[in-house]
């Protein structure tokens, strides 16, 4: 019933980030979408091993780990490209090359 | 061929592992000398290594009849441990995009004289190219991820080198797109993990049932995928990205990352999670394909920039791959050869599509479709290489194109979805349009005396570029080649699950 | 549609319409997991079979540096990515005051004492991750922090492009190759440790790996935190 609960958590989580990344403009908001989606599917993961009675599974926990750095490292990097963008005004659109489809 | 079948498989796939390390390897070094030429010959040479390897792959694919090689790592067989999984078309896949990646390198070394953007071109080049190779070698999912995520990083870094706004913002815009869909995937996977509690494809391949959870998780794997294929109308990112990165990188994006990302979609459909799913599903994701030709080949008609026009055909030729799937869902044995052969022939001639176009962009200053008018008398062989590739883009005879068309035209009649076929048919003529717009204009006669500054040895670099091109008419006249290792591996392409 | 500020917002019907759909996805995702049987616990008993030989005692570092290594592999590899992106220049004729800047103060003489105490527990981490959570992230981590202490109390370094620091932050991939190398000597097969040696050699790549992380880290923070120093002189 607790793992049950946990991973419905988990996929509400996951949704709400989602709706954040859509709906959300501006830099540190899209960003911030994407962690929470990223800690959302983790989660997830780790809500497989709440099933078992000695609530542990190696394999998830790597998973979890690993995953955590490289979403760590993509929001390094998405904030570092993203303070070297010239903000035109205080707006933080980018702006299209072509005309939007 | 060096013949591997003397060696016990054990020892001879041990150039699996070997095959991925080595660009790593460079990567590193790379990074740490400070010289760029040296960096740049070290460079040449190790493609040229990597290429002999990837040879030796596809031969010990042969040799084995097909049969899927697993290496397992570390000893630790699949479930504990990650096993790299080498079956025909993957083995093609290996062989391309190690040409390219030669024709690439070869190309970058004349590109880049900015010593600045050299110098970080090369590493992240090269771990551009160990994430390829570990997409097409990976037996387990969350490998995938990983590898994904490398690429995805890399060519994000690859396209900020110029440090311009306009790629800056491109970059950028590609960065957010990529970990969106990456961790789409990832939820895929964590789906699947609850339900099954392996990750390792060719168990899954045997365990795997249709249900609604399964259902659930292949879309979202498909959604990020799709996205990160830039499949109409989540194409949005691609022509920025594309038209505003150097030229080289412009190639190795349209040419091998589309195709990275478009392996895992195709393998996990048709190889491991094939009971989830629909012929609904497939449909729906072949008539997206059918309008990104249609737009794809619209925009590219009334673009003013020839890297945007370029990019825009990338997006209308990706169509053609997604039209794949109904045609492979029903009629498997023939579409598989038309799915290796479209990727080769497309890579091969859009990357040399790319570089010439880039020389064309360097040499001029601009890429304003209208004022090149009459650069053919400037650089002739530019636009031979992009006259060339055109005439692959377009379908026709003796290129590769042509070859791969005809076979998806044999699946569509087979299958009795003819339906296709218009699509195929307009397809072709639309692309005809936008590049005869290209051509045109390069052969006649400037109106305006424009100073063209182009040194003679303005195309030394593009040589690599006419080997591609040349490349995409040789497959034309030899369909066998690739037909036949594809079929050696048919029955067994499907990651040992059958279908 | 513009709101308040100036900045574009998505019109509210779109936002109903995206929470919307996401929200049915959502019940249909939930609907099927609460479908789904419980899943066995395979993993656990393979990696409690196998421990023996992988030379530590948490399974956690096992599956992560022994059995799934080469995932750990690629991870070093996409961190290594990061710091190559993040570095302003490469090219050494590019001179920049490359000092520690001291200054005396509160915070400085907080920061004295802190600094040494972190690198311990940093050092203490690392080692304990062999038999209790902990290993060479969460001791870069660590280490990344005194970084940023010294930073904010104006003792940081500010270039990180000569040849030694690129060393450090490839360090954790030519550890791990130099590993493969040395066994595959021994084994002759790709990331399979020698089984007397794997405590030593799993020790060995986590010791190179916290520092590469924690030099990555504390790059990215220098390089967001100068570009934001600058756009707000810039502006102010």
């Amino acid at each position: 019933m607790q793992a049950e609960l946990y991973s419905v958590c988990a996929v509400i989580l996951f949704a709400l980030g989602l709706i954040a990344f859509l709906v959300k403009h501006g830099v540190f908001h899209k960003v911030l979408a994407l962690n929470v989606m990223g800690i959302g599917v983790f989660m997830l993961l780790l809500a497989t091993s709440a099933f078992y009675p000695n609530a542990i599974d190696p394999l998830t926990h790597g998973m979890v780990l690993t995953g955590i750095v490289v979403a760590v490292a993509g929001s390094a990097l998405a904030l570092n490209l993203a303070t070297q963008v010239d903000l035109p005004s205080q707006s933080d659109e980018i702006t299209r090359h072509d005309k939007p489809d | 061929m060096i013949n591997l079948i003397d060696l016990p498989l054990a020892t001879a796939s041990q150039i699996l592992p070997l095959h991925i390390l080595l660009p790593l390897l460079l990567a590193i070094i790379c990074f740490l000398i400070k010289s760029s030429s040296i960096a740049r010959w070290l460079s040449i040479a190790t493609a040229i290594i990597h290429l002999l390897f990837a040879v030796l792959l596809v031969s010990l694919s042969v040799s084995q009849n097909g049969a899927v090689i697993t290496y397992a790592i570390g000893g630790w067989e699949a479930p504990l441990g990650i096993s790299l999984t080498l079956n025909t078309f993957s083995a093609i896949m290996l062989i391309m995009s190690a040409t390219i990646s030669l024709a690439i390198t070869i190309y970058s070394g004349h590109y880049f004289k900015d010593v600045e953007q050299a110098r970080r071109f090369w590493p992240l080049w090269w771990l551009l190219n160990t994430a390829l190779c570990g997409i097409f070698l990976s037996g387990d999912l969350f490998n995938l991820y990983v590898m994904l995520e490398l690429m995805g990083l890399s060519g994000v870094s690859l396209i900020a080198i110029n440090k311009s706004q306009s790629a800056i913002k491109a970059a950028y815009q590609y960065l957010l797109v990529g970990l969106f869909g990456s961790l789409l995937f990832l939820f895929g996977v964590a789906l699947i993990y609850r339900e099954y509690g392996v990750l390792d494809l060719i168990m899954l391949a045997a365990t795997v049932q249709g249900t609604l959870l399964t259902k659930c998780a292949l879309g979202f794997m498909s959604l990020g995928l799709i996205l990160k294929t830039a499949l109409y109308p989540l194409h949005f990112w691609l022509p920025d990205a594309h038209a505003s990165a150097p030229a080289p990188v412009s190639a190795a994006l349209s040419a091998l990352v589309l195709k990275g990302t478009f392996y895992i979609l195709f393998m996990l459909w048709f190889s491991v999670l094939t009971p989830a799913t629909t012929f609904l599903g497939a449909s729906i994701i072949g008539a997206f394909g059918a309008l990104a030709i249609l737009w794809g080949s619209v925009k590219a008609f009334t673009t003013d920039r020839l890297k945007l026009l370029v990019a825009y055909s990338t997006v209308a030729q990706v169509g053609y791959l997604f039209i794949l799937f109904p045609l492979m869902y029903q009629y498997p044995t023939k579409t598989l050869g038309a799915a290796a052969y479209f990727i080769v022939a497309h890579a091969c001639a859009k990357a040399a599509m790319f570089m010439a176009v880039g020389n064309i962009q360097k040499m001029a200053g601009h890429d304003e479709i209208k004022r090149l008018s009459g650069i053919a008398s400037h650089m002739p062989l530019s636009i031979f290489i992009f006259g060339i590739a055109s005439i692959s883009l377009m379908g026709l005879p003796p290129t590769g194109g042509f070859i791969a068309k005809w076979i998806m035209f044999d699946s569509a009649l087979e299958s009795k979805q003819w339906w296709w076929i218009i699509f195929l048919v307009v397809g072709g003529l639309l692309s005809a349009s936008y590049l005869f717009r290209v051509l045109n204009l390069a052969f006649t006669t400037p109106t305006i005396e424009q100073e063209m500054y182009v040194s003679s040895s303005a195309e030394v670099g593009l040589l690599s570029a006419l080997v591609l091109a040349v490349i995409t008419i040789v497959i034309g006249l030899n369909a066998m080649w690739i037909l036949d290792v594809i079929d050696i591996g048919l029955a067994t392409a499907t990651l040992g699950a059958g279908k | 549609m513009i709101d308040a500020h100036g900045a574009t917002v998505l019109k509210s019907s779109y936002v109903l319409l995206i929470a919307l759909t996401i929200s049915v996805l959502t019940g249909g995702v939930i609907f099927a997991l609460l479908q789904t049987p419980a899943p066995q616990n395979i993993m656990y008993d393979l990696v409690q079979a196998n421990i023996q030989q992988s030379g530590v005692t948490n399974p956690v570092t096992a599956v992560l540096l022994n059995f799934r290594a080469y995932d750990t592999f690629l991870e070093f590899a996409v961190f290594f990515c990061v710091s190559i992106a993040s570095l302003p220049y490469l090219d050494p004729s590019v001179s920049d005051a490359s000092h520690l800047e001291t200054k005396d103060g509160p915070l400085f003489s907080l920061v004295k004492v802190l600094v040494p105490l972190t690198i311990l527990l940093a050092g203490y981490t690392l080692w304990v991750g062999s038999f209790k959570p902990g290993g060479a992230f969460q001791a870069g981590a660590l280490l990344a922090g005194c970084g940023l202490l010294l930073t904010l109390s104006n003792a940081g370094v500010t270039k990180m492009t000569g040849f030694w620091w690129r060393s450090i932050f490839s360090m954790s991939l030519i550890f791990f190759i130099l590993v493969i190398g040395f066994s595959y000597l021994n084994t002759h097969t790709f990331l399979m440790y020698p089984t007397t040696l794997s405590g030593s050699l799993i020790l060995f790549i986590e010791f190179a790996a916290t520092f590469s992380v924690a030099a990555t880290l504390y790059l990215c923070y220098l390089s967001v935190r100068g570009r934001v120093v600058q756009g707000s002189h810039r502006a102010g």
